[in-house]
Formats: C-alpha cells, sequence, structure tokens
C-alpha cells in the first residue's frame, strides 16, 4: 500500500511539474500590453450600464468621424444668461436677465451686444426672476421690484416686443399669491409659464394680456422644449413627459423615459439660476436632443433608439466645472452650447469632422479612488486641445455604489500587476507609502524642473515631498491648517502646545463661553491632527512615543479646556447637525469637507463673539476673504490670522496628489495631463484647494471690476439668522494689496506635509475618543494605539 | 413504548424548534427590516452605523410596515432586474457546467483504482481549499490570456472547473458499492452505460448536495465578479450592495430578501432528490 | 525505481488498462480545466514566493524567512488554527446532534431548509445583522457567524448520511442481540465516516470564507484576536506584498496537503 502510494506520488510529481512549465508560460510574465482591438466608442456609456444606447459611431477603431469643439469669442460674458435662442429670421440671441443681450445674426460666428433701451428700464426697476425670447422676437420676463422685501415686492410679468410695445400679465389667482418663476417659449411662437411651486402650465395670450391654465402637470416642471406639436416637459428629477399639443394627450415615450431616469436621475438641478444638469432642445422634424453631463444624445420621438451623438468624455459636458446653460442645433448640423463656470460663460460650437477617427489613437488610463474634479477638469482640457487624446479615467469608488475600498484597491493593485494599471493615478486614499516603497511611481523631478514660467509651482509645497532626492508625487491643491482670531489670543500660538495654552487663557477668561466652535471629541482631535499629525511619525516611520504622548497630552487639555462650562445647547446642536449628516449622506459631519472648515463659524464670531477662535482647515481663496471681511467688522479690526504647525513648520494638507506609473508606456501624454493639471488654467479654476501653481494663485486675487472683485470692495455677503432670528453676518470683501501680500507669504511659509497615513490616524482618533472622555490616561492611550497599529507595521 | 416514542418525538421537536428559532433570527430581522420605511430604518440603526454599537431595539412587525421599498426596487430600478438575469444566468452555466465536467472526474476518482488517483484528488482537494484573494491575481493574468476578461466566462468558466462538485459527488459516489459496479462489468456493461445506468441513480445524493451546496455558493458570489467583471452591465445580483451604509438600508434588505427566494427554492427541489437519492441506496444485494 | 513507463507496461490485466483508460477518459474535460485554471494558476502562485513583488527577481526562499519571521503573520496563524479548532468540532458535533434528532421526527424537510437559509443569505446583509445584535466585534462573534452561517449543509449532509447507514445490517444487529450503544459504535460510526470527511472538508473551506463577514464588521484590522489569516492575506495584497502573500499561501497549501493527506489516511485506513 505505501509502496503505491509513493511512486503513484512520484509520477504526479513529474506530471505537475512538466504542466507547471508549460503553466508558467501561459500565466505569462505579467507584462502583457494590452492592445484593445475594438474601438470602445464610449467606455463610460458601457460602465453606466446605458444598455439601450446604440452608437451610431462605429464599433471599431478605424472609424471616423466625430464632433470637435471650437470656442467661440463673446464680447462680453453675460452674468446671467438664458440659453441660446433662435429667431426665426436665423438671428441668434442669448439672453441675459442681468445685462444686454448677445446676439450673431451669421449663425454664430460672431456676436455682438444689443442694447434695448426698454430692456435697460426694466432692469432699474425690477429684478428678473425668468425670461424667454419668442421667435419673433417679442421677450417675456417675470420680475420682482427692486428694493424692500422680496415677499412682499411687486411681481410683473411681461411680454415686450421688438418695438418696446408692453402687454402686461395679471398673475392667475389659482396662483395663491405665488408668481411666475419660469417662463418657457414654443418654436411656434407661443409662450408658457410655471409658477413657484406650481405644477400647473399657463399659457400667454398676448393679444389681451391674459392667463389661461393650459395644462396640470404631475410634478413641477422646470424644462420645457418644443417641437412642431411635440412639447418636452422635465422635472428637476429627470421625469419627462411628452405631450402632444394637437391631440392634447400624452406621448409615450418609455425609450427616452427609462434613458433620462438612468442616466439623470442622481442629479437634480443644481447650481444658480438655469444651470441644467441635463438639457432637452429640438433638431429636426420630430427630434430632440438631450444635452447633459453624458454628452449629447438624439431620439425621434416615439422611436425605439437613443443615439449618442457627442460622447460626454470626449468634450467639454463633462467638465465638472463647467455648467450647462443651454444649446441649440444651428445650420449643417452643428451645435452652439453655453457652458459657464464660475468666472464666466464660455460658447462652444460642435462641428462634425468626418477625417478625425472616432476615437482618439491615443488613449491613457487614469485613475482616482473617489471622483476628483480638478483630474476631470484637467482631462476636459486635455481632450479639447488635443483631438486626438482619450483619458479613460476610472474611479475605484464611485459615488453611491457601496464597494469597499479594499476591494478597489485589490482591483487596481490586479490591474497595475498585469501591465494594465492606469497612467496616472490620483493618490488620495491609495497606500503611497507601500506604491513608492515598490517602485510603482515615476520619479517626476525631472518633469518638475522644465515647469517653469507659468507653470511654476511653489517650491516649499513640492520640497515636502521629496524623498531621498525623488520626487514620486506633487498635490494639486492644499489646505492650510490655521486658526484666526484676536490677536491677544492668537499671537503667541506656534504649535499644539501653546495653541492648549491658549484655549485654556480664553477659558479662565471666559468660563461660559464658546471657545474653539468644536463640540464633540471626535471634532478636537481631528482638528489637532491637522497640525499634529506630523509629530506621530518619526523620519524613519515608525512612531514617535514620545511626541505621541505629547500630541494626546496637548489635546486632551484643549478639550478639557473647550468642554468646561461649554453651555450644552452647542453640543446638542452638533450632535443634530452630526445625525443629520449620517442619514442624509452616510458620513460623519467631521468627514465632510465643511466639518474641518475654518470658516463655519465666521458669522457667529462676529455676532456673538463667540466662538472666540475660527480653527481648522483653510480651504481657498474665499476662505481667505471671509477672514479678511471678518477683521472688517466692528471690534474686529485686530483679527489675525496664523498657519498652524510644530517646531516652527507651518502645516498644509495636500489634496489629489498625483502620480505617474512608472511602467507607462504614454509618457508624454500623462506627463502633458500633469502639466494641464498643474498649470495656470485647471489651477485657477478650482473651487475647492489652494493652487499650487504660483501664477494661478496669483491669477486668484486679480481684480475683476466686473464682478466688484477689487480691493478693499464687497462683493458678496454671508449672512444667516441665529437661533433668535436676528440675522448675523457680514458682507465679504476683496483683499487690498497688503492683505494680498499676506496671504502669499502664508503659503511661502507651508513647510510640513500633513502625512495621509490612515491606518495610524484612524488609531489615533479612535483610542484618543476613550482619553478624552477620561476613561483612560494618556499613557494608556498610546500603548493601545502602539497596539492596534503594530499589526499594520508588522505586516 | 408508544408513549416513550411520543415523548421522544416532542423533545425532539422542541430541541430542533428552539434551534430553528434561533438559526431564523437574522433572517427574521432582514425580512421585517424590508418593510420598515427609512424613517424607522434610521431610528433602529442610526447607533449601529454610527458605530455606537447595537440596535436600538427592534419590533417584531414594523410599526408602519411599508412596500415601498419593495416597489422602489422592483419598479423603479431596472438595473435590478439585469442583474437578477445575470446571476441565474451565470449560476445555472456554471451548474451545468459541472455537470457535464465535474461529476464524470468524480466517477472516475470514486471507481477507478489508478495508481496516483489518490494524491491527484488530494491536490484537487488542497487547490479547492485556497482563499480567492491570493489566487486573485494568478486567475486574472490567466484570465487575460485568454481573453476572457469582462465577459460572463470569466467567471462562470473557472467555477466550472473548480474542485468543489468533484468533491462532494465523489462523496455520493464512493456510497455506492463497488460490487454492483463489478457485477454490472462482469454482465458486459460498458463503462459509460455503469456511469450513467448506476452511478448516477445512485450517487444522487452527491449530485443533488453538490448542486445546491453549490448554487448557494455561486448565487452569492462576489469576489470574483468584483475582480473580473468591471461592465457593470454584467454584474450578478450579489453585487448589488456590497456593502450596506445607510442611505440603502431598507433597499438592500429587501434585495437581500428577494435574493434568498431562488435560494429556497432550489433546496425545496433539493430536498425531494436528496431523500430519493438515499432511499435508492438502500438496496438489496 | 522503476522507470515511469514501465509502470504503465508492468500491467497486463486487461481489467486494469480498461479501467486506467476509462479513468482517464472520464477525468480528461475536469482535469484539463483544473489545469488550466486552477493549477497553472497556482503554479504563478508558488512561482511568485521565490520572487520579489514588483520587480520579479529571483531571491531564492527569502520570502519564506520573511514570512515565518513576521509578527503579523504569527498571530494570523495562531487565530486561525484557534478559530479551527474550536469551530469545527463545534459545528461538526452540533450538526450531527441535530440531525440525530432529525431522524426521529418526521417532517425534517422544514428544519432543514430553515437551517439552510443563512446560507442563502446574502453576506453584506449578514454582516449588518451582526452589527445589529453585537455590541462589539469579537471572537465569539466570529464563531457564531460561522456556526450559524453552516450549520444547514452540516445538519442536511449527516441527515443524509445517517439515512444512508444499511439498515439491514443494523437489523441483523440487533437480531444478533448487539445493544444500541454497540449498534452505533460499530456500525453506524464507520458507515459515517465519509459524511464526516466531507463534512470537515467543507467546513474548512468555509472557514476561510468566514473572512468577508469579518472585514464588513470590523474593518482591515479588527481587534487582536480577529485577525485571521485572510486578513493579512488582503492587507499585504492592498500594500503590494505580492510576494510574501506568495509564500504564505504556498506554506498554508502544504499545510493543508499534510492535513488532508492525514484524515485521509485515518478515513481509509477505518474503511
Amino acid at each position: 500500500m505505501k509502496k503505491m502510494i509513493f511512486k503513484g506520488w512520484k509520477k504526479i510529481l513529474i506530471f505537475t511539474l512538466m504542466t507547471a512549465i508549460i503553466g508558467s508560460f501561459l500565466t505569462g510574465c505579467g507584462r502583457v500590453p494590452v492592445v484593445k482591438g475594438k474601438g470602445e466608442v464610449s467606455d463610460n456609456e458601457i460602465l453606466n450600464g446605458e444598455k439601450d444606447v446604440k452608437e451610431e459611431d462605429a464599433a471599431d477603431s478605424t472609424a471616423k468621424g466625430r464632433y470637435v469643439e471650437q470656442e467661440i469669442e463673446l464680447p462680453m460674458s453675460p452674468s446671467r444668461p438664458v440659453g441660446i435662442v433662435k429667431l426665426s429670421d436665423g438671428t441668434l440671441v442669448i439672453p441675459d436677465k442681468e445685462g444686454p443681450r448677445l446676439i450673431s445674426k451669421d449663425g454664430g460666428e460672431t456676436w455682438e451686444t444689443d442694447q434695448q433701451g426698454w430692456f435697460q428700464e426694466i432692469l432699474n426697476d425690477y429684478y428678473i426672476i425668468d425670461m424667454a425670447v419668442l421667435p419673433n422676437g417679442d421677450t417675456v420676463i417675470a420680475g420682482s421690484e427692486h428694493g424692500g422685501d422680496w415677499d412682499t415686492a411687486e411681481k410683473i410679468l411681461v411680454l415686450v416686443k421688438e418695438d418696446g410695445t408692453k402687454v402686461s400679465f395679471d398673475m392667475p389667482p389659482s396662483l395663491n399669491n405665488g408668481y411666475i418663476n419660469h417662463i418657457f417659449a414654443s418654436d411656434s411662437g407661443r409662450a408658457f409659464a410655471v409658477g413657484l411651486g406650481s405644477d400647473m402650465i399657463y399659457e400667454l395670450n398676448p393679444e389681451d394680456g391674459s392667463m389661461k391654465e393650459y395644462l396640470k402637470t404631475e410634478s413641477i416642471m422646470a424644462l420645457a422644449a418644443f417641437s412642431g406639436h411635440t412639447m418636452i416637459l422635465c422635472d428637476t428629477r429627470a421625469n419627462m413627459w411628452m405631450y402632444d399639443m394637437d391631440t392634447e394627450s400624452y406621448i409615450e415615450d418609455p425609450v427616452w423615459k427609462d434613458f433620462m431616469e438612468e442616466q439623470y436621475a442622481m442629479n437634480s438641478f443644481s447650481g444658480g439660476d438655469n444651470a441644467y444638469e441635463f438639457y432637452v432642445f429640438p433638431g429636426e422634424e420630430n427630434t430632440f436632443y438631450l444635452a447633459g453631463k453624458k454628452g449629447l444624445h438624439r431620439h425621434v420621438a416615439g422611436g425605439s433608439a437613443i443615439e449618442q451623438v457627442i460622447d460626454g468624455t470626449l468634450s467639454s459636458f463633462s467638465s465638472p466645472l463647467l455648467a450647462l446653460q443651454g444649446m441649440v442645433m444651428i445650420e449643417g448640423e452643428q451645435f452652439l452650447t453655453l457652458f459657464s463656470d464660475y468666472y464666466k460663460s464660455k460658447l462652444v460650437r460642435y462641428v462634425y469632422d468626418p477625417d478625425i477617427p472616432t476615437v482618439p489613437g491615443q488613449r491613457i488610463k487614469a485613475y482616482s479612488l473617489k471622483e476628483n474634479d480638478t483630474l476631470r477638469q484637467a482631462i476636459s482640457v486635455l481632450q479639447s486641445a488635443d483631438s486626438d487624446v482619450y483619458v479613460d479615467y476610472q474611479i475605484g469608488v464611485q459615488e453611491g455604489s457601496s464597494t469597499t475600498r479594499d476591494d478597489a484597491l485589490k482591483k487596481l493593485n490586479t490591474e497595475i500587476m498585469s501591465g494594465e494599471g492606469p497612467d496616472i493615478l490620483i493618490l488620495d486614499g491609495l497606500p503611497i507609502d507601500s506604491y513608492v516603497e515598490k517602485g510603482i511611481l515615476k520619479d517626476l523631478g525631472p518633469l518638475l524642473s522644465e515647469m517653469t514660467g507659468s507653470g511654476a509651482l511653489f517650491e516649499n509645497i513640492t520640497d515636502a515631498f521629496i524623498k531621498d532626492g525623488k520626487l514620486y508625487y506633487i498635490p494639486a491643491q492644499v489646505s492650510l491648517s490655521a486658526v484666526a482670531g484676536h490677536e491677544k489670543d492668537v499671537a503667541g500660538i506656534k504649535d499644539l502646545a501653546s495653541f492648549a495654552d491658549a484655549v485654556e487663557t480664553l477659558r479662565r477668561e471666559n468660563p461660559e463661553k464658546d471657545i474653539l466652535g468644536l463640540y464633540s471629541d471626535r471634532m478636537v482631535l481631528k482638528m489637532c491632527a491637522l497640525s499634529g499629525e506630523v509629530m506621530w511619525k518619526k523620519e524613519d516611520g515608525t512612531i514617535d512615543e514620545a511626541l505621541l504622548k505629547e500630541f494626546y497630552t496637548q489635546a486632551k487639555r484643549i478639550y478639557d479646556a473647550q468642554m468646561d462650562g461649554l453651555p450644552q445647547k452647542y453640543i446638542d446642536k452638533f450632535n443634530e447637525l452630526d445625525t443629520r449628516y449620517w442619514t442624509d449622506f452616510g458620513y460623519r459631519y467631521d468627514e465632510s469637507d465643511y466639518g474641518l472648515s475654518m470658516i463655519k463659524n465666521t458669522m457667529e464670531f462676529c455676532a456673538g463673539k463667540e466662538p472666540m477662535l475660527m480653527v481648522g482647515k483653510l480651504d481657498n481663496d474665499y476662505d481667505y476673504h471671509n477672514i479678511i471681511s471678518v477683521k472688517r467688522t466692528d471690534g474686529n479690526d485686530d483679527v489675525i490670522l496664523q498657519s498652524l504647525g510644530e517646531k516652527g513648520n507651518c502645516v498644509f494638507v495636500p489634496a489629489s496628489m498625483i502620480g505617474i506609473s512608472a511602467s507607462t508606456e504614454k509618457e508624454e501624454t500623462a506627463q502633458s495631463l500633469v502639466e494641464i493639471m498643474l498649470g495656470t488654467q485647471v489651477q485657477a479654476m478650482m473651487n475647492y484647494g489652494l493652487p499650487v501653481n504660483k501664477e494661478a494663485f496669483e491669477k486668484k486675487m486679480e481684480d475683476n471690476a466686473e464682478q466688484n472683485k477689487v480691493e478693499g470692495q464687497s462683493y458678496a455677503g454671508m449672512y444667516t439668522s441665529d437661533e433668535n432670528g436676528v440675522g448675523i453676518g457680514f458682507d465679504i470683501y476683496w483683499p487690498d494689496a497688503k492683505e494680498k501680500d499676506e496671504f502669499l507669504s502664508l503659503m511661502l511659509g507651508l513647510k510640513s506635509a500633513y502625512i495621509n497615513d490612515l491606518v495610524l490616524e484612524e488609531a489615533v482618533i479612535e483610542e484618543g475618543e476613550a482619553l478624552l472622555q477620561g476613561r483612560r490616561n494618556v499613557d494608556e492611550t498610546v500603548l493601545a494605539v502602539m497596539e492596534k497599529v503594530s499589526l499594520h507595521m508588522a505586516e | 413504548m408508544k408513549l416513550f416514542e411520543g415523548i421522544e418525538k416532542g423533545f425532539c421537536n422542541v430541541i430542533l424548534g428552539i434551534l430553528c428559532v434561533i438559526i431564523l433570527i437574522p433572517v427574521f430581522l432582514l425580512i421585517t427590516g424590508s418593510f420598515m420605511d427609512s424613517y424607522e430604518l434610521s431610528d433602529y440603526l442610526l447607533p449601529v452605523f454610527m458605530g455606537a454599537g447595537g440596535m436600538n431595539g427592534w419590533r417584531l412587525m414594523p410599526d408602519y410596515p411599508t412596500f415601498q421599498n419593495y416597489k422602489k426596487l422592483l419598479f423603479e430600478t431596472p438595473q435590478f432586474f439585469v442583474l437578477f438575469w445575470n446571476s441565474m444566468k451565470i449560476v445555472c452555466c456554471i451548474l451545468a457546467g459541472q455537470l457535464l465536467v465535474g461529476v464524470p472526474g468524480a466517477w472516475a476518482f470514486a471507481v477507478y483504482r489508478v495508481r496516483g488517483a489518490k494524491s491527484l484528488f488530494l491536490l484537487y482537494e488542497v487547490l479547492m481549499l485556497l482563499p480567492f484573494q491570493v489566487m486573485m491575481m494568478s486567475n486574472y493574468l490567466t484570465l487575460k490570456r485568454l481573453s476572457l476578461l469582462d465577459s460572463h466566462a470569466a467567471v462562470i468558466l473557472p467555477a466550472v472547473f473548480s474542485a468543489f462538485p468533484v468533491f462532494l459527488s465523489y462523496g455520493g459516489f464512493r456510497r455506492i458499492p463497488i460490487q454492483l459496479v463489478e457485477a454490472a462489468r462482469i454482465d458486459g456493461a460498458g463503462e459509460w452505460a455503469i456511469f450513467t445506468k448506476i452511478g448516477l441513480p445512485l450517487g444522487k445524493s452527491g449530485l443533488v448536495s453538490a448542486l445546491v451546496l453549490g448554487f448557494l455558493e455561486y448565487w452569492n458570489m462576489i469576489e470574483q465578479p468584483m475582480a473580473f467583471l468591471s461592465d457593470k452591465t454584467l454584474w450578478p445580483l450579489s453585487m448589488f450592495f456590497p456593502k450596506i451604509t445607510i442611505n440603502q438600508a431598507g433597499a438592500s434588505f429587501c434585495a437581500s430578501v428577494i435574493m434568498l427566494i431562488p435560494a429556497v427554492f432550489v433546496f425545496l427541489a433539493g430536498q425531494d432528490a436528496l431523500e430519493a437519492g438515499i432511499i435508492y441506496s438502500g438496496l438489496k444485494e | 525505481m522503476k522507470p515511469f513507463w514501465r509502470l504503465w507496461k508492468k500491467s497486463h490485466c486487461t481489467w486494469r488498462s480498461r479501467e486506467r483508460r476509462s479513468f482517464l477518459l472520464f477525468l480528461a474535460p475536469s482535469f484539463l480545466g483544473v489545469l488550466i485554471f486552477v493549477i497553472f494558476p497556482f503554479m504563478d502562485v508558488v512561482k511568485r514566493s521565490f520572487t520579489t513583488a514588483v520587480t520579479s527577481e529571483f531571491v531564492g526562499a527569502a520570502n519564506y524567512r520573511t514570512v515565518f519571521a513576521n509578527e503579523a503573520f504569527r498571530l494570523a496563524v495562531k487565530n486561525t488554527a484557534a478559530f479551527t479548532i474550536v469551530c469545527i468540532p463545534l459545528l461538526v458535533v452540533s450538526g450531527f446532534i441535530a440531525a440525530v434528532l432529525l431522524s426521529h421526527i418526521s417532517s425534517s424537510g422544514a428544519v432543514k431548509s430553515f437551517s439552510l437559509l443563512p446560507m442563502a443569505m446574502p453576506t453584506a446583509a449578514v454582516a449588518i445583522v451582526w452589527e445589529m445584535i453585537f455590541y462589539k466585534p469579537s471572537f465569539s462573534v466570529l464563531v457564531i457567524s460561522y456556526i450559524w452561517k453552516n450549520i444547514g449543509y452540516t445538519i442536511v449532509l449527516w441527515f443524509a448520511g445517517i439515512l444512508a447507514v444499511s439498515k439491514e445490517t443494523i437489523e441483523a444487529a440487533q437480531m444478533d442481540g448487539a445493544g444500541g450503544i454497540r449498534i452505533f459504535r460499530y456500525i453506524i460510526l464507520p458507515d459515517l465516516k465519509g459524511s464526516l470527511f466531507t463534512i470537515v472538508i467543507l467546513s474548512v473551506l468555509n472557514s476561510f470564507k468566514i473572512y468577508r463577514e469579518a472585514y464588513l464588521v470590523a474593518g482591515s484590522y479588527p481587534p487582536k484576536d480577529m485577525y485571521l489569516l485572510q486578513h493579512l492575506f488582503n492587507n499585504w495584497f492592498v500594500n503590494l506584498e505580492l510576494d510574501k502573500m506568495a509564500a504564505a499561501t504556498v506554506c498554508t497549501g502544504v499545510v493543508l496537503f499534510v492535513m488532508i493527506f492525514i484524515l485521509q489516511k485515518l478515513w481509509d485506513n477505518e474503511i
């Protein structure tokens, strides 16, 4: 028996060894470059489950023909545009609710401002709520009288003919003290209106100034499009109805309905006036177009297919920083689209080029764990600039999906190891240290040295990431860790210890006030961690027990000082807020962008002089404006802003850290993307995060007279009412020259980067909670952290 | 005697009853949870999600039972059905493949005394036991080589050739008395005939266990689709919510309940076949 | 040792060669597939265990040395072993008792179905339920979760095994005057060895699968006594420590091989 088993052993061994040799060839040695033979026209489409989409553009890589973008110059940027309208005589109009309209008589090539006298008069007296232009040139305006309280101001609804004659409409009684807030113009010249919060569509009769009830709808409509006798209505939840105005009945169009739900139901209208997540407009007879973040799609009413005309990912449509204001189809199957961003509007023409490849030849892969707006913006710019480039942007954990971080990382690592990894990585949330250690990332040193002139970055920031003479990743944006308050309180704060001193002093002087604006142990810990995290690890990567102890000691002092005497109402209010964040969003308040922001308490600081200190992250220039504006309020002229740090090194919190894969074969394209992301254009456009690009930083501080952003002038305001219903707040000012310099020196003074060791941070915060709540002492806590992290260190 | 038997039966019933109740508690929570609207769920579950400990108590019947979760899932989420049929397709293909490929393999191991068979079988077993994530990378490379990634085959094929059904069917076949097989051979039956006429019917219990357990295993499969399928339209239902967060709690419970249903059908059907196979195997010489 | 091919020639018996041929034919499709989808990948893992993670340079047994010296590995092995030693007997025995009880009552179908339900529940749902019921994740929660989930097939398989015990042999023994206990020891138990073997193997298989629930409930760095091999593998994977992962896998494979080998011998010898 034994002998036979032994012999059997041998046979198996030899057999499997032979097959193993053959086998290792099959499984490959890892780096097989993948050539995607089939031209995947829009990976994104498939990824988003648009199985109904039939692409018109062919499905193989040699297919040709694609719409390209051309930007058209506008003489001025409309402040509150209302889409693009085609008049029956061919003129194109971009109405503006706050200024003269723009018109083009040559099909959109050139534009000029068109001052209409009567319009200026109306503007002087009224705030325009909504406006529409009929094909014959008549304009319908809904407005509210300037001055006084919004609710009692007079609301008007007028139709003004080109020659200035006005026809006034009386608000229909069924509106119940509401007012008209949306006007829709049909291509046949009819005008419809919807009231605030009302589900009734009224039709305006310009002959006699009357309004009759036209159609009662199922919800509140926000968008309407017309083609011939078909009317499309959409509400804010991407629900769509198709109505035949001749037969006065609804048309069922399940194909489009499903499509809209699938693609856009997650969004609702956001942004200010008329910025659309999706927009519907007519094309040829009976055809409608749907524009939105996914691109442009066409559908024949009642037909069975939705065709993609323009791929969102290859155009500005998907850019997160551009909002869609309106779109129209013009001669020759071209399209004009009006986008707007933070600063201005942008008019883009889409022209079909039959000769360029449908799918750009150059493809690179970009990856980030969570959706990253700055990267998206950079991709958009790159693709617009070079029509032969396509960036396949993959997101590890998508918004709303419940994939876990580890699952996403394992998948990413598998792809990297099999040679299909991304060329560009955004390292936020990824195991950066491991990647650097394993040589996954390329040294960006040479690239950085080429970025001079307008591409120059703050050296003090990039220096913080140099390791052994190499630079493996660069953040695209940073936040400061700072504290602001009256000079006598803040001037002595240099590090956590002195911060604790200051808090304790303030507490002694003010036994019952809110000192810090932080109301829970987690918040205090996270706030301290912002500047204190640099203390936790030694140079060699091991935990610095002594400094960690120091950290905890100071954090405890701060917590105790803040909590001792703090009125309970603040804590209750905070808990309510935290809970609400959890139920609504699935994460806690301190995990949200706003939670750790320094300016969340600015209004309260001014009003009741508490909290007495504003502390947290300074995330962008707007935050800085907030602080200097606080300075201009009564009794606060001694407010100063100080960057926090340890041992004299000011700390900054990096984000959107970009790296290039060491094994990329598309080095040039990858580098272009990095340069764009760190370049002036994208950096100056960022809404969140301070730019690392010097020129962009200065550009953001540039005066802009049109928007009142001039030194020393107020351009906005922050107001709210406190618990007693009393209004509190302040005007926001543009910084003056001195303040701009101070801001720049703050940036130049940054030295240390907040290290993102997620495991350590979580352990410190979790164990710290017990310490702050008094259940443990400092030594025990440090021990607990060491134990918790020891596993991680040991692995 | 009868009384004793009666008490014995009663005793067994009680113990088993208690066992069932305990086992069913989580299932019960799931089912009642799926009928709660988000307010009630938030009430009970908030501490759970905020990491502060167990739930805030539960009720036997929800205060405000509602079908809204089901309605939303079944009528307003078209993706749900796509995923459902994906799951069905994947699992059915896998089970069919396993029957075709794995069962004959099990028969081979069970019946034929060939040198080295034991060791090979051992190898099969060991490889079956290794957790997926250690082989994930290597599997990925193989599938990539075969251009199977991002298609259902990437998930189906490795499962078809898994040692799992082989192992379970082997157990069933081993119970067949070898004398039967030899008798059939002497009677002149061919190997294939022996397999189909004796092996399959008598080894039914093994086959059915393989099918039932296999169904449960692959119906809830998460790691393989996550790793090998990027295209979301190909995902099976188990991927609908790999992790439940508070926003989706109601829908998640609901989806989980719906996922339970086919599984229940399968093992109810499998029960009968299992019993049948067993009764069959008590043969007379 | 006789050369490989001689062994083939040696058997003239037509029975033998016919057996072998049938064996190969029946096994061929399965073996081919297993070769491609299981054995080759495993060989790749073995290969990786001798090279560095990313650069694939040969390093001999260095990875193995690192792994054995690694504290995290030791802890994980300890915990996994503890888990196995605690859970498997617990599961097997309780399943057996339940199956025995079940064999005494008539409506066994319902109980079997109910006990299989846990296996049908999606992992994510299970994790949430445990979070709801238990305040803190711990080793015992893991054990409870394991038993709960796997009791179903244990009962089913035991039950099938019990029923399959040849009734005639029992009756014959009873006629011969053997008492209940003796019958149990000498007739029923041996017959059940097959079921026992199957159940143990399946239980070991499922003890690895408990990882997903553990991860969802306690994260990648759970309390120390919950830290299993799979946690370590997961964290190594995330941090691209693929060489260590491969070496540890091979070790695990070897251990499993030895374990099953012993089990199989025990089983065979008793038969």
